[in-house]
């Protein structure tokens, strides 16, 4: 499980995964930056994440459902 | 909907000594990955004394099936997991889906040996290697499994790089 890296920007070679998943749109800072935390701050992030989109999730839905009744 | 709780699934099952191995998306996540999942996925071992671990340590988050209208009965117990194999529930700390095996690499034993440990909210818990894990979303072959194996294999060349 690796947890650091001492990972850079500079240029992959074409035929790298890595730039294969940059033209596919993917943030390889994103990864570099998940790679340098634990597995568990991995995880404790992603909950972070989650618990942010249900309360938006949650937020848009009252917001409808109240214009919904205006109307 | 509420949020599946992550850390907390973990440990009711590590805490039980459930023999289980993480997959799916929050495997992904404790390898690096940058897409949010919704769910904890968890291949199990089928053996008798295993599934009278997980049902019992699951009872006390009330599981049920996911998408299935309240009315059906369902009864999470060692006879019901046994004569099933994949389950889909809810449970009150949220999404759990149990896989009794995972195509193509087969059945806990061999998915275990696929496995790495990780310190996990301070448990040592199995995480299906990143490895097993491109091999497992390819061979799914749907699309939102498709989706990921590229930033996964780029996690996996992004680890074997020399530290600059």
């Amino acid at each position: 499980m690796s947890t650091s890296t001492g990972l850079s920007l500079s240029t992959p070679p074409d035929e790298s995964a890595v730039a294969r998943a940059t033209a596919f749109g993917i943030d390889i800072t994103l990864l570099i930056e998940n790679l340098r935390l634990t597995p568990t701050e991995r995880v404790q992030r992603l909950q972070q994440m989650l618990d942010s989109v249900v309360a938006l999730q949650a937020e848009v839905k009252t917001r409808r459902e109240r214009q919904a009744q205006s109307v | 909907m509420s949020a599946t709780q992550f850390q907390r699934l973990v440990a009711l099952l590590a805490e039980a000594e459930v023999e289980f191995v993480v997959i799916g998306g929050l495997a992904a996540t404790v390898h690096g990955s940058a897409y949010v999942t919704y769910d904890v996925d968890v291949c199990y071992d089928r053996s008798p004394q295993n599934v009278e671990r997980l049902c019992r340590a699951l009872a006390a988050v009330h599981p049920r099936l996911r998408g299935v209208p309240q009315d059906v009965p369902f009864q999470f117990d060692p006879p019901t997991v046994l004569s099933g194999l994949n389950f889909t529930l809810d449970t009150d700390l949220g999404a759990l889906d149990l896989l009794g095996e995972i195509p193509p690499l087969g059945e806990f034993r061999d998915v275990a040996a696929h496995s790495e440990v990780a310190d996990l909210f301070g448990y040592q818990v199995r995480v299906l290697s990143l490895e097993a894990l491109i091999q497992a979303k390819r061979a799914a072959g749907r699309p939102k499994d498709l989706l990921v194996i590229p930033e996964l294999e780029a996690l996996l060349e992004l680890r074997k790089r020399p530290p600059e």
